[in-house]
């Protein structure tokens, strides 16, 4: 199930369900983000889960969607920002620190970051064997490779290829273009 | 000219790399990628650069939110009772009755279950084929690929393949589907069936004589192949349904009091004991010890299952989770017997997490499930 509009509100009253969906939604992928700038594993986790936890009783949160993922993401950059300058490790960082300030390339991470989040949730609920197949065609091999690869037919491929793409489309409707909508 | 965010440039680059982009779309990412040089090279990497899903989906394997989550869930039960402590102070004041209550209002908040002890997953491809010498062969280890099972036998995928069979002896096959199982079949003569859950399939080998016979208990969705010289005929004890070529789903469950026949496409005739009745594309049956009955519905409901999905429209919370218990393999057992008459209308991806549709039911009326590995059971809220 996927973290949308309404949940936002749920949030700030401590709506444990709303809090599952968001965990599961995106605690992965903010943390994987923050790693970007050179933090270990844990301290990024700490980061991310600093940020979730305090979204209970704050009830100034944005109501739209996108901009909540923005005020997601600006959280997480300034806490960041606000470990490296504290714990003085500057200067081992200077090139963090700098990239931290520079507006266009969190820009080009949280694409990258987004690109991959959402294609994390499209593959997770697909049956096994399309996602197996799936996978590989997103990584560009041909039909022919996957059933040499698989041990399975071209023609195989080909309907489980078929088969994906409908689970997409429907996914796609459902899902995604409801952000499209105003562009 | 409008400021993109960068999820709806990364929406419209996953769209562009599915092939599932509108011209519209694609006219406002081209727009935003030649705005500027910066913008052309973040394109230009993340359309033309192969992404490496196997190892997004690696690095995603290797965190766990949920310790987190918990943590989180306790901070939250803290902050309530902080709170509640502030409005208890103020209850004293006033009455120490109220106080009473309120100690009970705050604690039943608290009980909310935590469900990472679910241990409920979505069935999966898997089967037994007895053979017609009595020999078991398991299908639906998804490492096995491709494979011969015998002679014109064979497996592609997830689907169990007759091809060329030329027999004059009529051997027989049985194909039993488990708890949390599915699986299709595609016979000699090219008719194409999906098994759920809990079923069983007989048939031979090849069809010979004037008739193609079959011996179904559970639910399958048929699209038999068109042959009017040799109709299809499924029997489920003393239960007939004769086809020439069509699609339709039946479902005949022994635990279940009526057998079910959903027609999509074509005609069919069924034969229960001395009773007789054709349907109509959009028509079902439903045939029990005693009666017999046809009526219009919306096929989807009936048959969506063999497309990924399950629909319920209007049911009672007893039939859908005794629908998804064969799919789930759970055990659902109702506090108050009246719970199970509560009626939800609403879809299910198959292969999706039932506790995410579970929390939409209790999210639309007043029922908690409380999961215990494989058990679920229905209280009151």
């Amino acid at each position: 199930m996927k973290f949308s509009d309404v949940h936002i509100g749920m949030l700030s009253k401590g709506d444990k369900k709303a809090f599952l969906l968001l965990y599961d939604n995106y605690f992965v992928s903010l943390t994987i983000f923050v790693q970007n700038f050179g933090l270990s594993k844990d301290d990024s986790e700490d980061i991310v889960q600093e940020t979730f936890c305090r979204l209970n009783q704050n009830y100034n949160l944005p109501e739209n969607l996108n901009a909540f993922k923005s005020y997601l993401y600006t959280a997480v950059r300034n806490k960041c920002f606000n470990y490296i300058r504290d714990e003085k490790r500057r200067k081992s960082n200077e090139t963090v620190f700098l990239d931290l300030q520079d507006d266009l390339l969190i820009f080009d991470k949280i694409v990258e970051n987004e690109l991959y989040r959402q294609m994390h949730l499209l593959v997770k609920e697909m049956p096994p064997q399309c996602k197996n197949i799936f996978q590989r065609v997103l990584n560009g091999d041909t039909s022919e490779k996957i059933a040499n690869d698989l041990n399975l037919s071209v023609e195989t491929v080909k309907t489980q290829r078929k088969k994906a793409k409908r689970i997409l489309r429907e996914k796609y409707s459902l899902v995604y273009r409801s952000l499209y909508t105003f562009l | 000219m409008k400021d993109y965010t960068p999820f709806e440039i990364a929406g419209l680059i996953l769209a562009k790399r599915n092939n599932s982009i509108t011209e519209k779309e694609e006219r406002n990412l081209n727009e935003w990628g030649s705005r500027s040089e910066h913008n052309k090279l973040l394109y230009k990497r993340l359309l033309e650069e192969s992404i490496d899903t196997d190892s997004v989906e690696k690095i995603f394997e290797g965190y766990d939110y949920d310790k987190y989550y918990k943590e989180c869930c306790k901070k939250i039960d803290k902050s309530r009772r902080i709170k509640s402590i502030e409005i208890l102070k103020w209850a004293a004041l006033i009455a120490i009755p109220l106080t009473v209550f309120s100690l009970f209002y705050f604690r039943d908040n608290e009980t909310e279950v935590y469900r990472a002890m679910a241990d409920i997953h979505p069935g999966t491809s898997s089967a037994v084929l007895i053979l017609s010498d009595g020999e078991k062969v398991t299908l639906g280890d998804k490492n096995a690929g491709d494979q011969i099972v015998k002679d014109n036998i064979k497996v592609e995928s997830d689907t169990l393949k007759y091809e060329n069979i030329t027999t004059d002896k009529i051997a027989y096959n049985t194909i039993i589907i488990p708890r949390g199982g599915e699986y299709v079949l595609k016979l000699s003569d090219g008719t194409k069936i999906w098994l759920n859950a809990e079923s069983e399939l007989k048939y031979p080998v090849s069809f010979t004589g004037n008739e193609r016979r079959v011996y179904l208990k559970g639910e399958a969705f048929f699209d038999v192949t068109k042959n009017e010289k040799s109709p299809f005929k499924v029997v489920s004890n003393d239960h007939v349904i004769s086809v020439l070529g069509t699609e339709f789903s039946i479902r005949a469950y022994s635990d279940e009091k009526y057998i079910t026949t959903t027609l999509e496409s074509g005609k069919v005739s069924i034969d229960a004991g001395n009773r007789h009745a054709e349907l109509l594309p959009g028509q079902q049956s439903n045939v029990s010890n005693s009666e017999m009955s046809v009526k219009d519905v919306n096929t989807q409901l009936y048959t969506a299952w063999h497309n990924n999905k399950y629909v319920f429209d209007n049911q009672s919370l007893r039939e859908i989770l005794h629908t998804l218990s064969r799919w789930y393999d759970m055990d659902v057992n109702f506090e108050k017997y009246d719970l199970g008459d509560l009626r939800f209308t609403g879809e299910l991806m198959k292969y999706t997490n039932i506790v995410d549709f579970l929390e939409k039911l209790e999210a639309l009326e007043k029922v908690r499930f409380n999961i215990n590995g494989k058990n679920v059971l229905v209280t009151a809220y």
